[in-house]
């Protein structure tokens, strides 16, 4: 069977241990545990017919007192780099995990996910000085799309969309 | 339980100055088939292992981790369940490639306590309004 590594990305907070919590438990608790160092998760899927079993690494957040270190990142296929869109903060974490992946392993398939959307009246655009930066990082995205682990909104879509980017071409319908 | 740890073992122990604890390994070949494993290896959970079967089938966690070449690979605070953590720590000695499980549960459990309070007092002075 296909086996791929997804590391989950993003700064603290950002809901990323929320978001596998939801996909592989299908549970979400509002009270927010930090993640130190890494939970590993596994999860098979079916593409087209083929089984893939997705290693989901939920890293933990960027913050202003530690980065990712790459030895997390050895062996990932791909990412899901995730922004919390009430927070102008996170964007800039995005931006420096997008250059830490490129850096390390070069260029890997991601997607670029804005959770939080039942939060979506009070999301933020990115700050002016990121705008350029962002709108690279969302053309080299494979998607962008909207999350809730609160309310199950677009998660399963998410880790579908990944994996289907991760599946070799031969085995492409 | 006495351990006494092959050479390529505690040469590394002493190279991290690590300070005992709970630890187990595994000595793979260049398959990443298991061809010695041992010391406290049910404290892990790991009782078996199939040695037609490479590790990284069974043992997700090292999935995309081998082979290491030259400097170890460490992977600080992997989270087992909701009250372990381990360090794994993956080297080449000799022309195998040694994993070794480092329990690290009460540093990371620390960690984490202080780690949780700083990041929701970050979190509060996110969310005030200039």
């Amino acid at each position: 069977m296909l086996q791929k590594k997804v590391c989950m990305l993003g700064s603290f907070a950002v809901g990323k241990t929320s978001l596998v919590r939801r996909y592989v438990d299908s549970i979400f608790s509002e009270t927010y545990v930090t993640t130190i160092g890494v939970k590993i998760d596994k999860k098979i899927v079916t593409l087209d017919s083929t089984e893939m079993s997705l290693l989901l690494w939920d890293v933990y957040g960027e913050d202003s007192h530690q980065t990712v270190l790459p030895a997390y990142l050895r062996g990932m296929a791909g990412y899901l780099l995730v922004i919390d869109p009430t927070r102008p903060g996170t964007f800039k974490s995005a931006i420096s995990l997008h250059e830490l992946v490129n850096k390390t392993l070069g260029p890997k398939p991601f997607i670029l996910v804005n959770n939080k959307c039942d939060l979506i009246d009070d999301w933020s655009t990115e700050p002016p000085e990121l705008q350029e930066q962002m709108k690279l990082l969302r053309h080299t995205a494979v998607a962008e799309m909207k999350t809730s682990a609160k309310t199950d909104t677009g998660v399963e879509e998410m880790f579908a969309a990944i994996a289907t980017a991760l599946l070799p071409v031969t085995n492409r319908k | 339980m006495t351990f006494t740890a092959p050479l390529a073992i505690s040469q590394y122990l002493n190279s991290i100055s690590h300070q005992g604890s709970n630890l187990a390994f595994l000595k793979l070949d260049a398959n990443s088939h298991v061809i010695e494993c041992g010391s406290n290896l049910t404290y892990f959970d790991v009782t078996y292992f199939d040695e037609d079967t490479s590790i990284e089938q069974q043992v997700p966690a090292l999935s995309g981790l081998l082979p290491v070449i030259g400097a170890p690979v460490i992977i600080a605070n992997t989270q087992i369940d909701s009250e372990h953590f381990i360090d794994l720590h993956i080297y080449a000695y000799q022309g195998n490639q040694w994993v070794l499980l480092l329990d690290s549960t009460e540093t990371g459990t620390q960690l984490q306590i202080e780690q949780q309070i700083r990041l929701s007092k970050d979190i509060v002075n996110e969310k005030k309004p200039d």
